[in-house]
């Protein structure tokens, strides 16, 4: 991505990032990039916003559907918070652009289960996605790729099982890497709590794969 | 930690705190939490055996890809999507004040809820502690008294002689019609010729009529009054007398209505600048 030509025009684009409202200017080019199609974006320039958008759109979506089980409703919640942050374009206070954009995901992809919660509905059912397969390297062992697969589906039938609070705190957590400290101020609750959910959901998973426990173990 | 166990580690695994394994897996205890979570697990097979599919179960969970890897759709925005979303009008403007990064947002907010409830309650603070001044005289007020007086034929002399006393009138339909209920117009007959204004509500323009002094008279002003209120409707507007001032117990005077507004628009801004802060960084 970083030798990609967006990141060439976003940087040949002519803002000063010394004008940036973020006063942490980094040497990293993806920050710079981000910071700079932000700035354009925020000039009234819609293809910069959208330039955001491409880079950021399939990470979004990996956050998301993890989050929210039915792809629809992940969509849904992808585009609703490009929509949010495109709004809200004067209020990014600098930072991470990566991280202003998740969070904005999660909070639309906690109102939408929120809303689902109150309007709980019967959608059809779906035809899971079976066609994805873990990179395979020329040293792989079929054996192990079947394993892993099979583990990798039978977790991710238990993340879709427990609860909403439990599943976010434990994707943004083990799956995207945030600390305890973030992962509370994107959700909006206490370290405490972010602690809790995230114990409680893993002995909720181990409780649910406990007739598959030997695909984890060793 | 939140749960802080005091278990006994009698090896009956039920019994243990699974929450405290839940979070020596997740690395997050220390001191004597850490060391009671260490001896469970020692001590109890289950609980080790716990502890080892937690910290399995996290090493998966950080290398699980997602279960859709393509985006299925291209969320890039269209011109009508940013026209659409692009704030206008009072919006901008609102927005501009109530901006994540505006720092202004929540003192101004917080600085006119303020003002806004402190000029309400200065405002309307007189109307209020008007209901239990009894030291003061006041006056009647509210046409529904005159006929009543008029009613009352001579003790009107015999009043005028006794020196000027003064009773108050409910002008407010519930408060006369509170009064007619329990026939008694005033609410005070058995105050006699002066009656205490204590009892009766003086929420609205009081204008003085002199009270009968005899009891003769105060019974003629009362039958008179009781008739009069059967018999007429009871206006629920208040003419003032001429050379009354007029005393405004309205609750949408100007400056109510301005403070009144100055307390949403403060209250909309805190809430605004809440929701803002909320979905962006």
């Amino acid at each position: 991505m970083l030798d990609s030509p967006r990141l060439g025009i976003a940087v040949r684009g002519g803002v000063d990032l010394e004008d940036l409202r973020s006063t942490t200017v980094t040497d990293d080019p993806v920050q710079r990039r981000d910071l700079t199609l932000l700035e354009r974006a925020r000039d009234g320039d819609l293809d910069a916003f959208n330039d955001l958008v491409v880079c950021y759109q399939d990470q979004l979506f990996a956050l998301i559907v993890r989050m929210v089980p039915d792809r629809d409703h992940a969509s849904d919640c992808v585009q609703e918070a490009f929509f949010s942050a495109y709004r809200n374009l004067a209020g990014f206070r600098g930072g991470s652009v990566k991280s202003w954009l998740h969070r904005i995901a999660v909070n639309a992809a906690m109102d939408m289960q929120r809303a689902r919660k109150r309007r709980p509905s019967q959608p059809y059912p779906e035809f899971e996605d079976e066609a994805w397969q873990p990179p395979a390297g020329d040293e792989s062992d079929p054996v192990r790729t079947a394993l892993t697969t099979e583990r990798h589906r039978v977790l991710n039938d238990a993340l879709a099982t427990i609860t909403d609070d439990q599943r976010a705190a434990i994707v943004l957590f083990d799956v995207e890497g945030y600390d305890y400290q973030e992962i509370a101020d994107m959700t909006g609750v206490s370290l405490g709590t972010v602690k809790s959910r995230i114990h409680r959901g893993r002995l909720a998973l181990r409780d649910r794969l406990s007739d598959r426990m030997e695909l984890f173990r060793g | 930690m939140p749960h802080v166990s005091e278990f006994r580690a009698t090896g009956d695994h039920d019994r243990h705190d699974l929450l405290l394994v839940a979070a020596l897996a997740a690395g997050d205890l220390s001191g004597t939490d850490r060391d009671h979570a260490l001896d469970l697990t020692r001590s109890c097979a289950t609980c080790a055996d716990l502890h080892d599919d937690l910290v399995s179960i996290a090493r998966a969970t950080a290398s699980v890809p997602p279960p859709i890897t393509t985006c299925p759709r291209d969320f890039r925005l269209t011109p009508a999507d940013a026209a659409r979303l692009r704030p206008r009008g009072w919006r901008r403007l609102f927005g501009s004040l109530t901006g994540a990064g505006s720092l202004a947002s929540r003192p101004l907010g917080i600085g006119l809820a303020t003002m806004g409830l402190v000029g309400l309650l200065i405002g309307n603070a007189p109307i209020l502690s008007l209901g239990g001044g009894a030291s003061s005289p006041a006056g009647v007020g509210g046409s529904a008294a005159r006929p009543a007086a008029e009613a009352a034929g001579g003790a009107q002399p015999a009043a005028s002689a006794g020196g000027p006393a003064y009773v108050t009138v409910p002008a407010t339909s519930a408060a006369a019609s509170m009064a007619a209920a329990s026939g008694d117009v005033y609410g005070t007959a058995e105050g006699g010729a002066s009656p205490s204004a204590a009892s009766i509500p003086r929420d609205t323009a009081l204008e003085p009529v002199p009270a009968p002094a005899s009891p003769e008279g105060v019974r003629g002003a009362l039958d008179g009054m009781t008739q009069s209120a059967a018999t007429t409707p009871r206006p629920d507007t208040i003419t003032a007398e001429p050379g009354t001032p007029p005393a405004d117990s309205s609750p949408f005077r100007p400056l109510n209505l301005v403070f009144g507004l100055a307390v949403i628009l403060g209250l909309g801004i805190l809430v605004a600048a809440r929701f803002r802060s909320r979905s962006t960084v």
